[in-house]
């Protein structure tokens, strides 16, 4: 197996005014090539400290950390690296096309073959009308796009993104996202941060999850959506408060409950009789969807509830969340037990699934279309 | 050579940025006036107005080039780093060592050009005046831009980890201190505390000695210089330019971005 991106037990303290930050702890990564790695985690998670380590921008307190096989920013690792830094830090007084020459010149290409790139990112990105204009005048849309193009422009092995729809309108982050899925299909590795967890759940192979320095978790994306046609998760708003009661009588799993909004997984076969049993007793059902639930869910049920602990100052409250922290540590090894054993069975479902779908995609195409149309427009509303 | 492709076009990237800067023409433009200043005093003695001139002048080109190369060195890397436009840069298959070697070289050859011109500019007024073309003049230049690489080498040094008040402080002071002649010094035994003495005696002893890069009195009485000692000067310059870009480069590596 090669890997792009190789860090073993990389940590980075910051050392200002004499605090120290630990803000990426004990990283170990493995990106194979090829693939599509989503890294997510909320603000000051460590995302951007992993990729100017992995660009030798910044070196780390310990450990060591590989890419393409080489150390990490070392001349002949970055020549085959595109990078988008998460803000535009291009010089101002240049135009672009003029600026993308100066960078191309430091790379390995001719200049027919650095000016016809150019030429082609500029085109891709929205922006060769424009190629003549300084920096200076450039809106943060534009920027962005540019850099992109900055990043494609030496026929790179591997992207690291940073965050690469941050500052886009709809339109530049589903061009963006166009883009991805293009270089994916051309077998170029790409490493993305991001907050936007749909993008992220739509684009990538794998995902880690990262919180606070520490990578909580890193899956194929397969092992955390079990898109599983049989199961549904549903909401139902309780008004009476009766539901609940009636569920644990039934020993039906309510996995949160928040407003007098219960959540449950079920099988489908069960569905009519809940839908029944949540009407009589003064509930609604206010959705249903396959499989268990989005990557967000997931996310936050991850990220946000630690995040939220922490905050509580009260030392009781500690004591007792302590408590609370090794019960759900059971739980959640019990979980994984189960996952694992759901996944080996999704992975024979998927195999299949493959082949049937091979046969269906013919058939499927014109259907898929007008689905997807559908999709964009839930995704434009959703980011909207 | 592909290193030195490289550093060429940081360094014509970097001449890009800075002949974009205002201050590079008003101290032009002073210099420029400077000279034509000398050259409107009046004497009965013709041979004493064209020494005064020239004294004048090689004096103002010297310090023209002293304030621009603190102009242009200060904050370059510091700069760069802080608005991180130095990211895209880094993010290219070049070296650290690279990247700030073309930035001093970009750096310097806006200083050397614009001392030549003024040498130039010189050396015709001394042509009218004189009638004949002073060569000398153009040594002495050639000193003087060693001796602003030595002091932008010194501040791309320190830059990389003080504050730019104390990058200028300390390259100021070890201009001062490399100037000073060594007598000075002996004046200052018993004045001063043992450790601090023998900390400026040993600091004398590492700096250039910035003093032999100013040939003003041979160039203006026109007395022969030793010979082989503009080589030598030149060669002692580059020594200590290679030194400092070298320990620059060092310290650039190990920093943080
Ligand atoms: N140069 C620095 N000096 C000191 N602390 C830093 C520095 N850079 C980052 N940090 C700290 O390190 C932690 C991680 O920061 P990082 O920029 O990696 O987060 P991030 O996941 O990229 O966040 P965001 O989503 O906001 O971009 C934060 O606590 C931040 O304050
Ligand atoms: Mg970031």
């Amino acid at each position: 197996m090669e890997f792009v991106i190789e860090a073993e037990n990389l940590s980075k303290t910051y050392k200002t005014e004499g605090k120290k930050i630990l803000a990426l702890d004990n990283l170990n990564l493995k990106i194979e090539k090829g693939q599509i790695f989503g890294f997510i985690g909320p603000n000051g998670a460590g995302k951007t400290t992993s990729i100017k380590l992995f660009l030798g921008l910044i070196h780390p307190t310990s450990g060591t950390v590989k890419v393409l096989g080489k150390p990490a920013g070392s001349p002949e690792a970055m020549e085959k690296i595109g990078y988008l830094s998460e803000i535009a830090y291009y010089y101002k007084f240049l135009e672009a096309k003029n600026l993308l020459r100066y960078y191309a010149s430091l790379k390995s290409l001719s200049k027919e073959e650095a000016d016809k790139r150019i030429d082609l990112n500029l085109k891709l990105v929205g922006l060769y009308d424009r190629r003549n204009e300084k920096l200076k005048g450039y809106s943060k849309g534009m920027l962005q796009r540019f850099g992109i193009a900055l990043a494609l422009l030496g026929n790179p092995e591997l992207l690291i993104l940073d965050e690469p729809t941050s500052g886009l309108d709809p339109i530049g982050r589903k061009e963006v996202k166009d883009i991805i899925k293009r270089l994916r299909s051309k077998g170029i590795s790409i490493f993305l941060s991001s907050h936007n967890l749909s993008e992220v759940e739509r684009l990538c192979d794998s995902i880690g999850i990262i919180n606070k320095g520490k990578m909580i978790s890193n899956k194929k994306i397969s092992e955390f959506l079990s898109y599983d046609k049989n199961v549904y998760t549903m909401t139902i708003q309780d008004k009476e408060d009766k539901i609940a009661k009636l569920f644990k009588e039934k020993n039906i799993k309510i996995e949160q409950t928040e407003n007098l909004h219960l959540k449950t997984t079920l099988p489908s076969n069960d569905i009519p009789e809940i839908f029944k049993l949540v009407s009589d007793n003064g509930g609604v059902v206010v959705n249903t969807i396959p499989g268990y639930g989005d990557l967000e869910e997931i996310f936050f049920e991850l990220v946000a509830p630690k995040e939220d602990k922490e905050d509580k100052k009260d030392k009781d409250k500690k004591d007792k969340e302590d408590k609370k922290d090794k019960e759900d540590k059971k739980d959640k090894e019990d979980k994984k037990d189960k996952e694992d054993k759901k996944d080996k069975e999704d992975k024979k479902d998927k195999e299949n699934k493959k082949d049937k779908e091979d046969k269906k995609d013919k058939e499927d195409k014109k259907d898929k279309e007008d689905k997807k149309k559908k999709k964009n427009k839930k995704v434009k509303a959703k980011e909207n | 050579m592909k290193n030195i492709k490289q550093a060429l076009i940081i360094a014509q990237l970097t001449i890009e940025e800075n002949i974009r800067k205002k201050i590079l023409y008003i101290l032009l433009f002073l210099s420029f006036a400077l000279i034509a200043f000398s050259a409107s005093f009046t004497s009965f003695d013709l041979g004493a107005q064209v020494t005064i001139m020239k004294d004048i002048s090689l004096s103002g080109i010297a310090l023209f080039g002293i304030v621009l190369t603190l102009s242009l060195f200060l904050n370059v890397i510091p700069k760069e780093i802080e608005t991180k436009t130095i990211y895209p840069f880094i993010t290219q298959p070049i070296t650290r060592g690279t990247y700030i070697t073309g930035k001093y070289i970009g750096l310097m050859s806006i200083i050397a050009v614009n001392l030549l011109i003024l040498g130039l500019e010189l050396m015709v007024v001394m042509k009218i005046y004189s009638d004949n073309w002073n060569v000398m003049i153009i040594n002495s230049i050639i000193l003087n831009i060693l001796q602003c690489g030595i002091i932008g080498g010194l501040m791309l040094l320190f830059s990389l980890f003080t504050s730019y008040p104390l990058t200028l402080s300390i390259t100021l002071f070890l201009y001062i201190l490399g100037g000073v002649s060594t007598p000075y010094i002996q004046y200052l035994q018993g004045r001063l505390p043992k450790v601090l003495l023998d900390f400026v005696v040993f600091i004398k002893l590492i700096i250039p000695k910035f003093d032999c890069f100013n040939i003003k009195d041979a160039v203006v009485h026109m007395n022969a210089l030793p010979q082989g000692y503009f080589a030598w000067a030149t060669i002692y310059g580059l020594a200590y330019v290679i030194i400092t870009v070298m320990i620059a480069t060092i310290l650039f590596e190990k920093k943080d971005l």
